[in-house]
């Protein structure tokens, strides 16, 4: 029941994804995911 | 659809009424609609049935050991970071033909002080000062990379021993630029997940490997993909995908992305949808970023795996536009078949919301679970 249940939220939520992502696209807006909140030019000799 | 609204007209000039404007206008966009989301989660899978007996590209893996570099980006990674370097160490490869680079992204939790503990000939630690993005710290990664072939790997996810021989097998193949190995979303009972999310993941890796089988996969795994080193081309530092944007890159440029279930990286599912649905919010947020950034794989002249990156990318994006449009023209053809649909709608929908409430996140551990049917595959 349960798994019966989870299949259709699982299906709707991750299609409403995909307009709030449009959303953060359009609006460039911050993920706050994984570690990609500040986005400055890279630096190579920053590195090693 | 045309026979449908001849025969509601026909009975309209009958009962002495024109068949309503507006509801020709619902008919039509209901059947656009479904058409549209039938082909996407029915047809397209069909097609690549089809499309893979008819015409199987199979990939000549040659088991030789050329030498590789493992790239993992991190930033604040103090409690994995040690684990995933050890992982990286025990994999079934001559030690000689490897390198591990840990580019580390201005970490401020300690993680730089563990893993410059595990330094080494084989595990160099890069450390920059300032944020770059996970792009960013991988384009730092792949200029000390030495080996020929370059393997994308994330702390969280654990590679099984033999992964990285499988994976650059594929490479044997002179028109192999990138392979990405098979992410395993486990549950707390060490099976494959098959619930929600984890259902979700093995249709789309079923897809992914369909589509390898013709050609090449839309996107490698972020987790467990390598490519050749000379196909390496630096992304702009705030890629959001660089999985998908380094693997279609390689695409557009003549050569295979493939998909190699035997080369296994193992992670937990996620707790909850919920907990899924700010990954996939990311994703799909990259996935436009992709679109905007190399309009080439919108050309059937440029991309050569157009068919599919239309059907696939480009058709998961719109799925939400079409079934708000299916669900709205609906109400206004309620009526016969039309009737029996959107009951079907609602019930799925009403199954939604009450499944949101059977989704509340259950506290999981922060370490992967290294279990695959049930058996221990690795555990340092």
């Amino acid at each position: 029941m349960t798994k019966a249940l989870l299949i259709p939220y699982t299906f709707t939520l991750l299609n409403w994804a995909a307009i709030v992502g449009l959303y953060h696209f359009i609006h460039k807006t911050a993920l706050g995911d994984i570690w990609l909140e500040q986005h400055v030019p890279v630096r190579l000799q920053d590195l090693g | 659809m045309e026979a449908e609204i001849c025969r509601l007209e026909s009975v309209g000039r009958a009962s002495g009424y024109a068949l309503h404007g507006g509801l020709k206008m619902a008919l039509i966009l209901i059947w656009i609609s479904l058409a549209f989301l039938l082909y996407v989660h029915v047809g397209y899978p069909l097609v690549l049935l089809a499309w893979r007996r008819l015409a199987p590209r199979p990939v000549k893996k040659g088991f030789g050991e050329p030498s590789v570099s493992i790239l993992i980006a991190a930033r604040n990674e103090k409690d994995r970071i040690e684990a995933k370097i050890m992982n990286c160490l025990q994999l079934d490869y001559p030690p000689g033909k490897l390198q591990v680079v840990v580019a580390l992204d201005a970490p401020s939790d300690g993680t730089d002080q563990i893993a410059r503990k595990c330094e080494s000939e084989i595990v160099n630690v890069l450390c920059c000062s300032q944020h770059q993005g996970k792009a960013g710290t991988l384009n730092g990664a792949a200029t000390s990379a030495r080996g020929d072939i370059l393997v994308f790997a994330d702390v969280r996810q654990q590679f099984d021993r033999h992964s990285l021989r499988e994976l650059v097998a594929n490479f044997h193949d002179p028109s192999i630029g990138a392979v990405s190995g098979e992410l395993m979303l486990m549950d707390e009972n060490g099976h494959e997940a098959a619930d929600g999310v984890g259902l979700y993941w093995r249709y789309e890796k079923w897809i992914r490997s369909q589509e390898a089988e013709i050609h090449s996969m839309m996107g490698a795994t972020g987790s467990i993909y390598a490519i050749r080193r000379e196909l390496f081309t630096p992304m702009p530092p705030d890629t959001i995908l660089d999985d998908v944007a380094i693997s279609m890159n390689i695409v557009l440029r003549g050569k295979r992305a493939v998909f190699d279930r035997s080369a296994r990286a193992y992670d937990q599912v996620s707790a909850s949808p919920k907990l899924e649905y700010g990954r996939k919010v990311r994703t799909l947020t990259g996935n436009y970023q992709v679109l905007a950034r190399m309009p080439a794989l919108l050309s059937p002249l440029h991309n050569p795996v157009w068919l599919q990156f239309i059907s696939h990318k480009v058709g998961r994006l719109l799925v939400p536009y079409f079934l708000v449009l299916l669900f709205v023209a609906n109400i206004f053809a309620l009526h016969g078949i039309y009737l029996w649909l959107f009951c079907l709608q609602a019930t799925w929908y009403m199954m939604a919301w009450a499944g949101s409430f059977l989704s509340l996140p259950t506290p999981t551990s922060d370490t992967p679970q290294m279990v695959a049917g049930g058996r221990e595959v690795r555990r340092s």
